[in-house]
């Protein structure tokens, strides 16, 4: 049996408890309302500049049009075309050749130097500096730089080779050589980031757990392995994703200066196709279905190498 | 006002008199125009980026000779598919000048997107610039030859440029070889050419001419010399013709060699123009319109001469970039649109703070003679060469669509290069890349009717 003053404390209780899942809405719902404050600016622009026109492109793939003529609607014929297009089918395979040739080593090379780099020791700050310097280089110039660098007549890099007795190729007009030769200045571009991104990790671990390591006799690479690694994998991932989609899409200045997409299409990658069919030969339609495959692609791409999150770890 | 200018130039010949005599209706009426009120306001010019400096004088002249005018100019990209881009955006958002730049090849197009509008409004307006004004295959190039907008003119070509031979005569004088004339044949040219050569094992350190092949500028006179056309009866491409594969082969036999620069190594020494002016180059194919830029970087002497002959005959390149109104500029402001361009080709107006630059040979026969280009100081002497090159310019056929050339000079191009760096035949080669442009040409008829 419930007594009189049990009844009138309970209910005590649930008034309460009523008061505060109210406060408790109310609370979210202000929260919810800032959020969406701070997230609005960003959301509008997003919308404007990435959402409108991913969508704008899908339409275009579904019409051929050259800018000056009406639009004529072919359907999905666009995106059958792209298979029995040889030029379409080599820029993928470029792609994905440069991807394989950029995105690994530019991962490596930035955990290796970003582990190198922290360490304190005299000037460090002044070698920290030259291993930014490629990021405040615009992709144009650092193109034209490099193509002066890899000239078979004048560059450095044939003098230095010819200095051994070696006789160095023409490495921007070689069909073998090309790629690799791009793919060389792309990494040089996009280790800064890696190293940033890799040095803001590693410093935020904790050093008492590599200190008590050590005691229990860990050696370097059990470190690396145990420690180092497991907290610099979510970076990694984010490194990865972030170069993946750098190299697919801002490839462009470096291929376009250095090589044009040659010779003889070594170098043709998909954006760089892409520029051509919409821009040269006024063929948007066919152009917006590369794109549209290429944005699929690189989505997809992104969520296999995202790690997955749990929302309620992250709240 | 002609004859005083006349009086106080020595030694002119008995031509000269004669063009400034031709030349006098233009002058006088480009004057009296003014004289009798011309229009004020503001003009909105959107000039390629190469120009810009050239023509910043010239739109300050213009001021300075209409008062109460003032000329806003904006900038084009020179690269194909951003001057198209440019400007079909800006047609697209309504936001065209008055007057616009653009290059030979793209007059059909623009005209049929609605950029350009017909010029022979302005030639027929009763004004001093009339048809005949201008030299035909200059003109002609801007005929619009098929389509909605068949028959009319949609462009004015800003000079006559026709492809020279450019030759750097300390190099010519060391190797004590005699300069270029009128007499040189392919065959003479490869023979000068092997001899200015100079390689540090196998690679070239200067190139005895740098000439870019995969040009139409190069390849159509030269297919015409030959005795066939570029184009079939159908209008597609027969680039694997044998006068096709010849002429491809006599230029990439050069290239293989290492004894002229095409393309490929262009790209990596400068292209002609830089090549000629560090030295890299002793001899290029090049137009009036590199003139400055050469004369800006070169340190030693050099001249001009005729192209060579190919096959007994003489065949030159050709082309030009023009000024166009605007279907907006003739609808809000043309009778200032007008009055500039009746300016623009008198020869005390713009004609004479052009060719200043030396970078114009006008378009107007008669000021082909005019002291006002041809008594500019050397380099380069020989200037006559510029003006009677012109009979024997061959255009690019005008009936290939701007879309299909984009095609053309990136497959030739590829075809270069398998021919130069991959050792394929030139048949082969040419053929590939006949399959891909022919292709281009029937998909842009389907596309456009």
């Amino acid at each position: 049996m419930v007594t009189e003053v049990e009844r009138q404390g309970l209910s005590g209780i649930e008034r309460q408890r009523a008061v505060t899942r109210r406060r408790s809405r109310l609370f979210d719902a202000a929260t919810a309302a800032w959020a969406l404050l701070f997230v609005l600016p960003n959301f509008v622009l997003f919308s404007i500049f990435i959402v409108i026109p991913v969508v704008a492109a899908f339409a275009l793939s579904l019409f051929d049009w050259n800018m000056i003529a009406d639009p004529q609607f072919v359907g999905l014929r666009n995106y059958a075309d792209i298979l029995k297009d040889p030029r379409a089918v080599n820029s993928v395979i470029k792609t994905v050749y440069l991807v394989v040739l950029g995105v690994i080593p530019t991962v490596l090379l930035s955990f290796g130097m970003a582990v190198l780099i922290n360490t304190r020791f005299l000037g460090y700050s002044i070698i920290r500096t030259f291993y930014f310097l490629p990021i405040v280089i615009s992709f144009v110039a650092s193109a034209v730089l490099w193509r002066f660098i890899y000239d078979p007549r004048v560059g450095p890099i044939n003098a230095l080779l010819g200095a051994f007795g070696v006789s160095g190729v023409n490495w921007l007009q070689n069909t073998t050589w090309a790629m690799p030769a791009v793919s060389l200045v792309i990494v040089w571009l996009r280790l800064p980031l890696g190293i940033i991104l890799y040095l803001a990790a590693l410093q935020q671990i904790n050093s008492q757990l590599l200190e008590a390591a050590e005691i229990d006799g860990a050696n370097a690479w059990q470190k690396l392995i145990h420690i180092i690694w497991p907290n610099v994998r979510p970076v990694t991932f984010l490194i990865l994703i972030i170069n993946l989609r750098g190299i697919i899409f801002d490839s462009f200045d470096v291929v376009q200066v250095m090589t044009g997409g040659g010779p003889l299409d070594s170098t043709d990658i998909l954006i760089k196709y892409i520029y051509d069919l919409a821009f040269a030969q006024l063929r948007l339609g066919y152009a917006s279905a590369l794109s549209t495959v290429l944005f699929v692609v690189v989505a997809g791409l992104a969520l296999i190498f995202t790690p997955p999150q749990n929302p309620r770890a992250v709240r | 006002m002609t004859e005083t200018r006349i009086s106080k130039l020595p030694n002119l010949n008995r031509r000269q008199v004669l063009a400034g005599m031709a030349a006098a209706p233009i002058v006088l009426a480009a004057g009296s125009r003014a004289s009798i009120g011309a229009p004020t306001g503001t003009l909105s010019v959107a000039v390629l980026d190469f120009l810009e400096v050239s023509l910043k004088p010239v739109f300050a002249a213009y001021e300075a000779a209409r008062q109460g005018t003032k000329v806003e100019y904006s900038l084009l990209p020179s690269t194909s598919a951003e001057l198209r881009q440019a400007l079909l955006s800006r047609r697209m958002a309504n936001k065209l000048p008055d007057i616009t730049y653009l290059a030979d090849i793209y007059a059909t197009q623009f005209a049929e997107a609605g950029i350009t509008a017909d010029m022979r409004n302005f030639l027929n307006s009763g004004g001093p610039i009339k048809m005949d004004s201008f030299a035909k295959t200059f003109l002609d190039q801007y005929l619009v030859a098929s389509g909605p907008k068949k028959g009319g003119y949609y462009g004015l070509p800003q000079g006559a440029d026709t492809v020279v031979l450019f030759y750097n005569k300390k190099h010519f004088d060391d190797a004590k070889l005699p300069y270029p004339d009128d007499s040189w044949d392919f065959a003479k040219q490869v023979e000068v050419a092997t001899k200015l050569t100079q390689k540090n094992g196998s690679t070239t350190t200067r190139y005895g001419l740098g000439v870019s092949v995969p040009w139409h500028a190069t390849y159509v006179p030269g297919i015409t010399a030959l005795g066939d056309t570029l184009l079939d009866d159908k209008g597609l491409f027969k680039l694997t013709s044998d006068a096709s594969v010849k002429l491809f082969t006599m230029y990439w036999d050069q290239v293989k060699n290492g004894v002229f620069a095409s393309n490929t190594q262009l790209a990596q020494i400068g292209q002609t123009q830089g090549a000629f002016g560090s030295g890299t180059a002793s001899m290029i194919q090049s137009v009036r319109a590199l003139v400055p830029l050469v004369r800006q970087t070169i340190k030693d002497d050099w001249d001009v001469a005729m192209e060579p002959m190919i096959n007994g005959s003489r065949h030159t390149g050709m082309g030009s970039i023009a000024l166009a109104t605007t279907p907006q500029g003739e609808q809000n402001n043309k009778d200032l649109a007008y009055d500039f361009l009746t300016w623009f080709y008198s020869e005390q107006g713009g004609m004479k703070v052009l060719t200043s630059t030396y970078a114009v040979v006008p378009p107007v026969p008669a000021l082909y003679n005019s002291p006002i280009w041809t008594q500019l100081p050397a380099p380069p002497a020989n200037v006559k060469v510029f003006s009677d090159s012109i009979q024997y310019g061959n255009e690019n056929p005008t009936t290939i669509p701007a879309d299909v050339q984009a095609v053309v000079d990136s497959e030739l191009l590829k075809a270069e290069q398998a021919v130069v760096l991959s050792g394929a035949a030139v048949a082969d080669a040419l053929n590939t890349a006949q399959g891909t442009i022919n292709e281009a040409m029937a998909r842009n008829l389907a596309s456009n009717g």
